[in-house]
């Protein structure tokens, strides 16, 4: 009984992988993953120095201005200017790295290799899910070269500069699954990438406080919002709420996906 | 080796098909035939665990596809209408890619991958990136794709479409080849590709089986008709006539210059016909047994059906 269960495991991560390195492989040496992430370094490349620069003058004339409350901070002033960048970047551009995963495969046929083969729904979407959130692991690891740079100059706070790294890792989970769900929604690449963006940003706006005062509704809404889960993590506070909060919405979308993928299935 | 019981069907209110039942045994090539629109592709996505039927039931090889899609799918080579192929791959890499999804032991894909670009024609080609070649080629290995795991059944759903006469022959070459290695199910409505490599044949037309019979059953039942085509030179009024009473002519229809004669089927009559037609003189230009092919029976039976 255990055995068999063991080998149904090994089995489910081992198509799950399978699927997961190939669609990785093809997204990173594709041309749109290296002209994108280009652009981004060079956005990036132009932005964290200037910032760093300015602070750096601030810091060092205080008259010039500066936050009183949070003078001389290089986590809030600096960092989480650059975090909140790539939030941007990551919120425009999963759409886009996402949207051949499962559009491509319907506008290719290919669909039907992988609905065809000894391989079920879930180790499918699981599999092209880990190969874009492991491209994007590769993104932050290396945006995050910017901040920890600066460490060979000056002490920079690491605590508040992880947890924050861990909720973008965190924006990175939710955005995926959006993305996979919109690229699951049409066999049109630009389609499926403009709903992705669409629906990242009515994440953003939709968590809007001002909707009701009333106890319950504002308590829902607070705990809806990206922006106030973002800033727990930014403020340096791993909070188990707010990670419960990214997961289980990543797993509502997923949920969605595995429903589009299996309405092709049943489609009566 | 394929069972397939009762088959239903339906995209919203339209009946894709209904009541689809047939047996397929081992090592039988089996053609699939229908115009288009008739529920070929349908049927072919049910068998391959695509799609799940309204009713009925598919067993392959004993295992119910619907119960256990996974262990039924390891038994399964399928090539759709659109070769499943990924346009930024090797092909060799490719074709490794789809015996590893396929489960087979990591032993021996190497010599799989090896043996089935052997096999469809594609070794000189196996270190190109499927994007740059050729569209036979790209069906090519579409076929390897559905052959590398060495399926006991092979479904293939229009192996020939698009492809140049050339490409074409290729194709059916590498399907004779084929015959006798696997379980073969060839969906197609080009007869002539049934006619060469299959041992029987299934028509559908509107989403139910119209007929199923062996290939040469099929031409015994085509035999119990005869035609003969005449045309001559000079055609008098009453040669319609004189026609008819020739010895053994049933009917006689006349188009232009020519006459379609049905005829009794054991009987000489060509002679007859001939010397008549020397004899008086109105300048012999062709006289030809019309043989019927798959063609007719299809366009009969599809014509039935309509009725």
């Amino acid at each position: 009984m255990m055995k068999s269960l063991l080998q149904e495991m090994k089995f489910f991560f081992k198509q799950m992988f399978l699927v997961a390195q190939k669609d990785f492989k093809s997204m990173l040496f594709s041309p749109l993953f290296f002209v994108w992430s280009g652009i981004s370094f060079i956005f990036l490349s132009y932005i964290f120095p200037r910032d760093l620069f300015r602070f750096a003058m601030s810091y060092a004339m205080p008259v010039m201005g500066g936050d009183p409350n949070q003078g001389g901070n290089i986590h809030f002033n600096v960092f989480v200017a650059h975090i909140s960048y790539i939030n941007l970047i990551l919120l425009f551009s999963i759409p886009v790295l996402g949207m051949k995963l499962l559009a491509e495969e319907k506008q290719n046929h290919t669909f039907d290799l992988l609905m065809t083969a000894p391989l079920s729904s879930f180790q499918m979407i699981l599999g092209k899910y880990f190969a874009l959130i492991s491209l994007l692991l590769v993104f932050l690891l290396c945006s995050l070269f910017y901040p920890l740079s600066t460490g060979l100059f000056v002490e920079i706070p690491l605590g508040p500069l992880f947890s924050s790294y861990l909720g973008l890792f965190c924006l990175v989970v939710l955005y995926s699954s959006v993305a996979l769900f919109a690229s699951s929604l049409s066999s049109s690449l630009f389609l499926s990438a403009f709903i992705g963006m669409i629906f990242n940003i009515s994440l953003w706006f939709i968590s809007q406080q001002g909707v009701g005062d009333s106890g319950l509704i504002s308590s829902v809404m607070s705990y809806i919002s990206i922006a106030s889960h973002l800033t727990n993590f930014i403020k340096g506070s791993i909070v188990i709420s707010s990670i419960v909060f990214f997961l289980s919405s990543a797993c509502f979308f997923l949920f969605l996906v595995f429903k589009s993928v299996e309405f092709v299935r049943w489609r009566a | 080796m394929i069972k397939v019981h009762s088959l239903s069907k339906s995209y919203g209110s339209r009946q894709a098909i209904s009541d689809v039942s047939f047996e397929i045994n081992k090592g039988e090539v089996v053609g699939f035939l229908g115009p288009n629109g008739a529920g070929k592709t349908t049927t072919m996505k049910i068998l391959t665990g695509y799609m799940v039927p309204h009713k009925g039931s598919v067993q392959l090889d004993g295992i119910d596809i619907l119960k256990e899609p996974l262990l039924a799918k390891k038994k399964l080579g399928y090539l759709p209408e659109f070769p499943p192929i990924y346009t930024d791959m090797y092909v060799e890499n490719y074709l490794q890619y789809v015996a590893k999804l396929k489960l087979c032991p990591k032993k021996e894909i190497p010599k799989r991958v090896d043996l089935t670009l052997e096999k469809v024609g594609l070794k000189e080609v196996r270190k190109r990136l499927i994007k740059n070649l050729s569209k036979g080629f790209k069906q090519r290995v579409g076929l390897a794709q559905a052959l590398v795991s060495q399926p006991e059944i092979l479904i293939l759903d229009e192996p020939t479409v698009g492809l140049d006469p050339k490409q074409v022959k290729d194709i059916r070459n590498t399907l004779i080849q084929l015959k006798g290695q696997h379980t073969i199910i060839l969906s197609t409505h080009i007869l002539s590709e049934v006619q060469i490599s299959c041992d029987r044949v299934i028509v559908i037309n509107k989403g139910k089986i119209v007929m199923q019979d062996s290939l040469t059953g099929l031409s015994q039942k085509m035999r119990a008709k005869r035609q003969i085509v005449l045309t001559v030179r000079k055609v008098s009024d009453d040669l319609l006539l004189k026609l008819k009473k020739v010895q053994g002519v049933i009917s006689v229809t006349q188009e232009d210059r020519s006459f379609v004669l049905d005829v009794e089927k054991e009987n000489s009559i060509n002679e007859d016909l001939a010397r008549f037609v020397v004899n008086n003189s109105y300048g012999l230009i062709e006289l030809k047994e019309k043989s019927f092919n798959l063609e007719d029976v299809f366009i009969r039976l599809t014509e039935q059906s309509k009725k």
